[in-house]
């Protein structure tokens, strides 16, 4: 694998620079003391706003600063950094539309905390000012799935923190025994220092939902809010995939640690009845595309990696709004409890099948721009197995979003669902998401004007077009002749979770037991000592015994008298 | 229930899906027929030459993915729909507290 170096075109500038975190933070601050549509309107100034910071931010170093002897930068801002704010802050400004609904301060509040510390992992330039966000990240949220005010929610909101904080808790230590190893704490690319570079790679992978350690996504985010879902799936695993980029480009085993997830996902994605869960498990599959590019470590891999994460976000949420928007109209969420809706919601239902189109990378949609590119730099590797598992996950990924999906949630047998056309912003929301997939589809240089390196890439040549093509449309022949076996079951797929969900609690629950019946008979065992020397005390001195014996009046008196009979001799005698 | 002008566009490709489907397929014969007339032009891969491979793959594709996921499902994966169900329910995942006190849990 050739070396890649991403530092060089940030230079340092002393211009004045304002973080769009902070301000993003501050705004949020005010939205609790505002109302009905001076908030709405708020909400969405502050979203374009930080738009705005986000886009007039040139190449540099800006917001560098020392503190208690260490050299922070709160803002590098460079092509890959800058790549991933743009579409951090183009999702808040679409998640903000689609919620605007939503009565919930709480919600608002740490969803746009949760943007802002996305972003500014984005711009961190020093591995603690990364870490301060990346625990901000999970702290903010976390509420986006309580709200959802269920017992799941609350439960699972639960493991997801506790998973997130270890992760959190391995990449602190990691960047301590780093600062100790090299005295620096610049983010760049790490070299393989043994254990710090582990701990931190350990860390992010868990953020990134690699394998085995990707449960907590498929857990947490089908039980989150409908509008809390949108910033979940945009922002957490991507400022991972982002951080990966960053600082292990050409780790060799992220290939197939990409490529395991790639297939993981597609495998559960095609068993789970929740249409929400089967998003979540299509994220785990299509980070595993970006992963595996880490992983190759090459210009084009890298740049793969970066058009795929930001076309991800926006493709990804455009799924996440129409079956949120199903959800919401129908109160159902499951395949088996849904069908036959496509005419009474068709906007959702199209533009449903944008997000779908792009996701499964058929031509003219952003996905076919983006997921071309990594299976292109596999094939200039020459790595035909990895080619080839991609490809089999393409086609799993238009199996199960292209198809499964929309096929049993819209069309189908009708099962006498009635729902009415989602709101005006969810519509409007999901029409922004699906514009940009398709203008990034049909128009991919301004996609690739942003990329790390320079692209030198065409997506649209004879022979990816043809490939793809026949690769996705005889994958839906296969989806048709197979389809009788293809609905939603009432069932639920056990996953790595299980280990904490029901292998640990077993464990404790009997270790548990264990010690309450060791405790109870070794009582029972002292009981039996106890007893026996109670009993024979109990033999002398008890009711029974001679020493407790009580005796009559009479005899007490003769007693006495006779040894007072006894002493009054003594004293006569002598 | 009134459908809108898009749903009834809708509905009526709905209706004529036969016909929609038959389009479809003589679609799909036509793009492996120009692909053995255009070649696809990479040679990475020994198959990459081969016309209609990827036609080929995604079929194959397709029937290894339903195949090796329902027996993983139905074999390993598989559990009740209420499975998790006790994580709600402290007592059941604990033990009640009142029978553990006496013993017979």
């Amino acid at each position: 694998m050739s070396e890649v170096q991403l530092a060089g075109d940030a230079v340092a500038q002393t211009g004045f620079w304002l973080h769009p975190s902070v301000v993003l933070i501050l705004g949020a601050l005010v939205i609790p003391l505002l109302k009905g549509s001076i908030q709405q309107g708020y909400r969405v100034a502050l979203a374009l706003v930080f738009i705005f910071l986000v886009f007039q931010t040139q190449s540099g170093v800006y917001g560098r600063f020392e503190f208690a002897g260490l050299d922070l930068v709160t803002g590098r801002a460079d092509k890959l950094s800058l790549a991933f704010a743009y579409v951090f802050s183009l999702i808040t400004l679409i998640a903000t539309i689609y919620s605007l609904h939503v009565k919930d301060n709480i919600q608002h509040v740490s969803s746009l905390f949760y943007a802002a510390a996305a972003t500014g992992v984005a711009f961190a330039g020093d591995l603690l000012t990364l870490y301060v966000f990346w625990e901000m990240m999970m702290l903010a949220s976390v509420w986006l799935i309580w709200r959802n005010a269920t017992r799941t929610a609350y439960s699972s909101g639960y493991r997801y923190l506790m998973v997130h904080a270890i992760s959190g808790v391995m990449l602190l230590a990691g960047i301590v025994l780093f600062y100790g190893e090299t005295g620096s704490l610049a983010f760049e690319q790490m070299q393989v220092t043994s254990l710090p570079f582990y701990l931190i790679l350990v860390g992010l992978l868990i953020n990134a939902a690699v394998p085995p350690f990707h449960a907590w996504l498929s857990d947490a985010y089908p039980e989150s809010t409908i509008t809390g879902v949108i910033f979940l799936s945009a922002l957490t695993t991507k400022t991972a995939v982002y951080t990966l980029i960053r600082g292990f480009p050409g780790t060799d085993f992220l290939i197939w640690l990409g490529v395991i997830m790639a297939l993981w996902g597609v495998v559960y994605a095609l068993l789970a009845n929740d249409i929400r869960r089967l998003l979540a498990y299509s994220i785990i599959s299509q980070v595993g595309y970006m992963v595996a590019a880490v992983g190759m470590g090459t210009v084009i891999a890298l740049n793969g990696a970066t058009a795929h994460a930001f076309s991800h976000i926006l493709y990804k949420s455009v799924l996440f709004m129409s079956v949120g928007a199903v959800i919401t109209m129908t109160g159902k969420s499951k395949l088996t409890e849904l069908g036959g809706i496509y005419k009474y919601m068709p906007i959702t239902f199209l533009l449903y099948m944008v997000g779908a189109a792009s996701i499964s990378a058929f031509p003219l949609f952003s996905g076919f721009v983006s997921k071309t590119m990594i299976a292109e730099a596999a094939a200039v590797e020459g790595i035909a197995w990895v080619w080839l598992l991609l490809s089999l996950a393409s086609a799993g990924t238009f199996l199960y979003t292209g198809l499964k999906l929309p096929y049993f949630t819209f069309l189908s047998k009708d099962v006498g669902l009635r729902p009415k056309e989602a709101p005006w912003n969810m519509l409007l929301a999901m029409g922004i998401a699906a514009f940009f997939c398709l203008f990034i589809g049909i128009y991919p240089a301004w996609l690739y004007s942003f990329m790390p390196f320079p692209v030198e890439y065409n997506a649209y040549s004879a022979g990816h077009l043809f490939w793809e093509l026949q690769l996705l449309l005889f994958t839906g022949l296969g989806f048709f002749l197979m389809v009788k076996y293809l609905g939603g079951e009432h069932k639920l797929s056990v996953d790595t979770d299980w280990v904490y969900r029901k292998l640990a609690p077993k464990i404790v629950l009997s270790a548990a037991s264990l010690v309450r019946r060791t405790w109870r008979a070794v009582m029972a065992a002292l009981q039996v000592v106890t007893n026996g020397v109670w009993q024979s005390l109990r033999r002398t001195y008890g009711d029974e015994g001679v020493m407790g014996q009580t005796w009559g009046i009479g005899v007490t008196t003769i007693w006495v008298v006779l040894f007072m009979a006894l002493y009054g001799l003594y004293v006569v005698i002598f | 229930m009134k459908l809108s002008k898009l749903g009834r566009a809708l509905e009526w490709m709905h209706d004529h899906s036969k016909l929609l489907s038959r389009i479809m397929l003589t679609v799909m014969a036509l793009l492996v027929i120009a692909n053995f007339i255009f070649p696809a032009g990479y040679d990475r891969f020994f198959w990459e030459s081969w016309p209609g491979a990827g036609a080929a793959y995604g079929l194959f594709s397709c029937f290894v993915i339903v195949v090796v996921s329902k027996f993983l499902g139905y074999k390993f994966l598989y559990r009740p729909e209420n499975y998790y169900d006790n994580e709600s329910k402290p007592n059941e995942l604990t033990g009640d507290p009142a029978k553990r006190e006496s013993g017979d849990e």
